[in-house]
């Protein structure tokens, strides 16, 4: 007669623990397995805003007129020492004289020389003179400005407007300056007739 | 008394493999998309301009991308990126600037745990109409 098989107690947990193992270990992996995930929105991609055209600055005109002056944002150029105008300057001065003939009522301007500090005193009043007159001459001959509209003299040292004490400042202080010394101007009235109600409006032109 | 002994240190070690792979950041679903969501978009200025030279080539360029990749656990690198064509309405030369946009992303903390991914992209140009 057979017996029926028992299995030695030793057996018997090492079959608990092998089974334990094959439950617990996908279990233990199991736990650190792959998150799946699909984003629900989509992102949106749109182009970049086009630049915003930026408007150039206007260029400051290189010759102007206000109230009392022509201004030159140039330098007009003589050779070192005299009155004789360098040919870069041609232009500036075609410009000079192009506004002046385009403003007839600038009646009267005065031409100026202006000098720096450096040197003798008198020797920069002759000599900035005499380029203010080489500047006259050269708007009447060949910008054919009118003559009688024009006028000139030269103060040297004695108006500067930068300080001397610098070659940046006594750069500045040589200079030729427009200055207006008479121009016409229109004055404008308005006014109401009381009988008709019309506005009335009458210019003048007048000269200072 | 050796197989019981065997069969202990088998439990051991698997339970210290497990343990040590979830030693990193341990992120839930919704987490581990957002914050694979949030590094997908430091590339957005990239993406906007892969979009901006396709625009040149084809003013009426618009449509959808659709990217998988697997967030590699451990490393936190993007890997397996592709683009996925039949979820994809865009030009190839777009798809694979995208592509490169985003290749070599990493989660600064990388999980404990791949992340199968997938995202898509609308690339709309404000045309009207398109």
């Amino acid at each position: 007669m057979k017996h029926p098989t028992v299995t030695p107690p030793s057996r018997r947990i090492a079959l608990r623990l092998a089974c334990s193992a094959v439950l617990a270990l996908p279990l233990l992996l199991g736990a650190c397995g792959p998150r799946v995930f699909e984003s629900g929105t989509a992102k949106v991609i749109e182009p970049s805003a086009p630049p915003v055209a930026v408007e150039a600055p206007a260029e400051e005109a290189r010759v102007e007129v206000t109230d009392d002056k022509i201004i030159i944002r140039e330098k007009v150029q003589f050779d070192f020492n005299k009155a004789t105008i360098k040919p870069e300057s041609d232009d500036l001065l075609a410009e000079v004289a192009k506004v002046m003939n385009d403003n007839p009522r600038l009646k009267k301007i005065r031409v100026e020389g202006h000098a720096s500090s450096e040197g003798n005193h008198d020797y920069n009043v002759k000599l900035s003179r005499n380029r203010a007159k080489a500047v006259m001459d050269h708007l009447v001959k060949k910008g054919k400005v009118d003559k009688k509209r024009l006028e000139y003299d030269g103060y040297g040292p004695d108006r500067p407007i930068a300080s001397n004490d610098t070659e940046t400042g006594r750069e500045a202080n040589r200079r030729v300056e427009f200055t207006i010394l008479e121009q016409e101007y229109t004055v404008t009235k308005k006014s109401v007739d009381p009988e008709t109600g019309e506005e009335k409006v009458e210019t003048e032109k007048k000269a200072e | 008394m050796r197989i019981q002994t065997a069969l202990l240190t088998t439990l051991a070690c698997a339970a210290g493999f497990a343990s040590s792979a979830c030693s990193f950041i341990a992120r839930d679903t919704p987490t581990y998309e957002r914050d694979t969501s949030a590094l997908l978009d430091t590339r957005a200025g990239q993406l906007q301009a892969c979009y901006d030279d396709e625009l040149k080539r084809n003013p009426d360029m618009a449509g959808k991308l659709t990217v998988t990749f697997t967030v590699e656990k451990k490393s936190g690198k993007i890997t397996q990126l592709a683009w996925d064509k039949n979820q994809t309405t865009v030009s190839e030369t777009l798809a694979t600037c995208v592509i490169t946009a985003i290749d070599g992303l990493a989660l600064a903390e990388p999980d404990q745990r791949d992340g199968v991914a997938t995202f898509s992209y609308t690339f709309r140009n404000n045309k009207p109409g398109v």
